[in-house]
């Protein structure tokens, strides 16, 4: 039985709907010693800044219960940095390539839309990092700075525009209806959620920048409620991410309304974790013999 | 064509050598045995999701398809470790990271502060392999079975100290360093350290007033062990940049960073 794993983000084709997750696996080059990334549906890249980027102080990362805190602060070396010296070895993958963006005020998410048009396959406006001072979560916690950002960048590139947004909001499904309404091809969701972990001998915070994102299978139920709610709420496509362990989970996500997944801090356990989630879906597929994975995007038995 | 695989490891055996110490020694499957001194291994402890990120252990030991590695429990997750029993299983990514290159011209002098014994203990098998001469400092708080094991292997090679005098001189490793040097037939060393961060510090000043050149081993706190989480950062002296330890490292050139 031949079957359809093919999904569209507007009139941008993706071969499976399995991406790996912005921060999670670097820019492909390196994750390619462990496996065949062109199998991907599509790699999203570390996020990429106007200016390069140093990120926090040490301890930037913490394990905690069935997942983990991180604060790496967005380091990575710049868009001219990512389109001169990265971007020329990358392109060879035969996979959608996803430049994931941040910038500290909607300017520089144009600019960078800018820089990236006719570069990438997509492009996806990160305006949920916990971890930086400016911009970062505060543009997609707020339902005015979400419009700047993406009118903006909507302004400035004819690419597919998808929006990663903070599960850190009384309503996500609202974020994601503007970032509809005012252009946005897709959304992804979630980000991390802003999380503490003390050390009670020394009375500081576990990382060096006091707080950080949560992730992993600890946040797998609260991601997928989101998703669910979200995707209910508008008709573009909802990417899935937030503690994706194995197919099991991917299938929920797909169940709940999206239409893709994004595999994240399961690769940092296995760095084959995403291909194993694809390979596992088309099994699950082919055993309860539904023809295309669309099929069974939302159909969650809500009665 | 790379080594670097995840591998279904078999627990060989499991040595008890101090109330919180452990030498693992591991069985990789169709592992070839090449691996340098100063890389490291991941391990996944098992399949449940708590902890949920895998364990970075220096390679004590390589021989075709065994590795050992030396275990301290401090929490959680190596606690589940050095209770793993004969026949038990536990996934091994690796060998991964830099491992500590050889000047063949220079004296070797190993410096270790405790468990930072791990990856020294390696190198100065693989010298004594290559029939390198070579000394090595083995500092503790207060001596343990482990400078027993040492003492063992490495037998007159070794200098120790503690903090407390209760093996050696009372001392601390990295003091102990111009005692070495100063009585030593050879005129041009390299030192090879591993163990906590105020030992690599002096180390490394050390070694710049001398002009010799200093290779320190760094631990940090990591998730993924292949270069891509950005998790284990450490500051690049002399710029505002970072290197990653898992991928850059574990091994620096003791002027390439900043502890």
């Amino acid at each position: 039985m031949n079957i359809d794993l093919t999904t569209k983000i507007g009139e941008l084709r993706f071969k499976n709907p399995v991406l790996t997750a912005s921060g999670t696996f670097g820019y492909g080059l390196i994750m390619e010693e462990f496996s065949d990334v062109s199998l991907l549906g599509g790699i999203i890249t570390k996020s990429i800044t106007l200016k390069p980027k140093v990120g926090n102080p040490a301890p930037r990362i913490v394990e905690t219960a069935c997942g983990m805190l991180n604060s790496i602060g967005l380091e990575n070396r710049g868009i001219d940095n990512f389109l001169e010296d990265i971007l020329p070895g990358i392109r060879r993958f035969k996979t959608n390539i996803i430049a994931s963006i941040a910038g500290k005020d909607e300017d520089e998410y144009g600019l960078l839309a800018e820089r990236l048009d006719r570069q990438v396959s997509a492009i996806e406006v990160n305006i949920s990092c916990p971890n930086v001072k400016e911009g970062g979560m505060s543009f997609g916690q707020d339902i005015s700075s979400t419009k700047r950002v993406i009118k903006k960048v909507r302004m400035k590139t004819a690419l597919p525009v998808i929006v990663k947004l903070t599960p850190n909001v009384t309503s996500i499904e609202d974020i994601a209806k503007v970032s509809e309404d005012n252009g946005a091809d897709a959304v992804s969701l979630v980000n991390t959620y802003k999380g503490l972990s003390i050390d009670i001998s020394s009375r500081k915070p576990e990382l060096g920048s006091f707080t950080g994102g949560l992730s992993g299978p600890a946040i797998k139920p609260l991601a997928l409620y989101s998703i669910w709610k979200v995707a209910k709420n508008i008709d573009i496509p909802v990417i899935g991410c937030g503690g994706i362990m194995n197919f099991n989970d991917a299938i929920e996500f797909f169940m709940a309304g999206a239409s893709l997944i994004e595999i994240g801090s399961a690769t940092f356990r296995e760095p084959n974790a995403a291909l194993k989630i694809l390979k596992g879906i088309k099994h699950f597929l082919k055993t309860k013999k539904i023809k295309a994975i669309k099929e069974i995007v939302g159909t969650v038995n809500e009665n | 064509m790379t080594n670097i695989k995840d591998y279904p490891a078999i627990v060989i055996s499991n040595k008890h050598i101090d109330d919180n110490i452990f030498l693992i020694e591991l069985l990789l499957p169709g592992f070839d045995g090449k691996a340098e001194p100063g890389q490291f291994i991941m391990i996944k402890i098992d399949e449940t999701y708590d902890p949920f990120l895998r364990r970075p252990y220096s390679i004590f030991e390589c021989k075709k398809e065994k590795v050992k590695i030396l275990i301290k429990t401090v929490g959680k997750g190596s606690k589940m470790i050095a209770e793993k029993k004969r026949k038990e299983e536990m996934d091994i990514l690796g060998p991964l990271g830099n491992g500590f290159p050889v000047d063949k011209n220079n004296y070797p002098i190993l410096v270790a502060g405790g468990m930072g014994i791990a990856p020294l203990w390696f190198l100065g098998r693989r010298l004594t392999k290559l029939r390198n001469k070579f000394s090595i400092i083995f500092g503790e708080k207060t001596t343990t079975p482990l400078a027993e094991e040492i003492k063992k292997t490495f037998g007159a090679k070794v200098f120790f100290v503690t903090d407390d005098g209760s093996r050696g001189i009372k001392l601390t490793a990295s003091a102990a360093l111009p005692l070495i040097l100063d009585k030593s037939p050879y005129r041009k060393f390299s030192i090879y350290a591993c163990g906590p961060k105020g030992m690599l510090k002096d180390v490394i000043n050390f070694g710049s007033g001398r002009n010799i050149p200093v290779y320190v081993s760094l631990e940090e706190k990591m998730a993924c062990g292949i270069g891509v989480c950005l998790g284990c950062s450490v500051k690049r002296r002399g710029t505002d940049g970072f290197l990653t330890v898992c991928r850059d490292g574990p091994v620096f050139k003791g002027e390439e960073v900043m502890i």
